[in-house]
């Protein structure tokens, strides 16, 4: 006689003999899955961007606009911060009055041993950096360091 | 995973990669349809990519991701138009499209279409509890995270489960 147990055990190991069966039909699934991802938009918010005139003054444009999804900096911002590797971005989100962005923040992990003064040095002369490339301004950035771990940072 | 919560669709590629299987396994095994199931996971992983800034660790990714395909497949259950429950449903062995074991092992392989009906007659709640524990591995409070439900419900849906399966497999003593 057969148990109640023995009944689910083969029930589940039955389930778990197709696991392999069942994953074939995985990478047609996959491929359905990227494509609606990479059609999806993230909810984004528009910044103000400031443009220098031709004597070199930073000022907002006076007849043209140029508005720049929010998204557009804080991904100029992670590919940069990619390439510090003693830290991983936590959090990156820029600082909005209306449309014009009035700070940055940054939370980081850190690497165990990494300096984290040099590090925040560093980590703000490269938002800065990208602050003007994209939007043309100069903002006040807000570095915290939230964790320290042990090993690869961006794990 | 850092990457991915900062927009990084690379990142998130990754994760699609490593938990769609498993997400694909049980919302298949919860829909039983293919193109249905294909439906739900893009659903699932299209709201994960949109939310993910806000999963905040409480739960591990796996659960979070569950829970989201849990809700996405109850939600296509829920639209389904109601359908006439066959009554030879649980005597008459079945096709399961994606069997195909039943030339090796026939025995096995009628009983996995019987098991197969017989957990589809389960009521949603129960079937997803019986499949993110006993087949996805989840524990019982991660399941409950999934389901929105509490551990203590959890039992007792699990409890509903197995005495309906045990009880629909009988032929199988």
């Amino acid at each position: 006689m057969t148990t109640d147990d023995e009944i689910m055990s083969r029930a589940v190991d039955a389930f778990q003999d197709r696991a392999e069966q069942e994953s074939a039909e995985w990478p047609a699934v996959a491929s359905g899955v990227r494509d609606r991802v990479r059609r999806s938009s993230l909810v984004s918010r528009s910044v103000r961007a400031h443009v220098a005139d031709l004597s070199g003054t930073t000022t907002f444009t006076q007849v043209d606009t140029l508005v720049v999804s929010d998204r557009v900096v804080v991904d100029a911002l992670r590919r940069g911060l990619s390439g510090i590797p003693e830290a991983a971005a936590e959090t990156l989100s820029l600082v909005l009055d209306g449309r014009d962005c009035v700070g940055v923040r940054v939370e980081l992990v850190a690497g165990y041993g990494t300096d984290l003064r040099v590090l925040g040095d560093r980590v703000r002369t490269l938002v800065e950096a990208t602050l003007t490339d994209t939007l043309g301004i100069v903002v006040p950035v807000d570095v915290t360091v939230v964790d320290v771990v042990v090993g690869d940072p961006s794990r | 995973m850092r990457s991915a919560r900062l927009g990084d669709r690379e990142a998130f590629g990754a994760i699609v990669e490593r938990h769609g299987p498993a997400l694909y396994r049980f919302v298949r095994r919860m829909v039983r349809d293919h193109g249905e199931a294909q439906d739900v996971v893009q659903e699932a992983f299209v709201a994960a990519w949109r939310s993910i800034d806000r999963f905040d660790g409480r739960s591990t990714l796996s659960t979070w991701l569950f829970g989201i395909a849990s809700h996405k497949a109850r939600d296509t259950l829920r639209r389904r138009r109601p359908e006439p429950m066959d009554p030879d449903l649980m005597t008459r062995p079945g096709h399961d499209t994606i069997d195909r074991s039943a030339r090796s092992n026939p025995e096995e392989a009628v009983f996995f279409t019987e098991l197969a009906q017989a957990l589809a007659a389960l009521p949603d709640r129960q079937r997803a509890a019986w499949l993110l524990t006993q087949v996805e591995g989840l524990t019982t409070v991660e399941a409950a995270e999934a389901l929105r439900m509490t551990p203590d419900a959890v039992r007792g849906q699990l409890a509903r489960a197995r005495v309906s399966l045990t009880q629909r497999l009988e032929a199988w003593r």
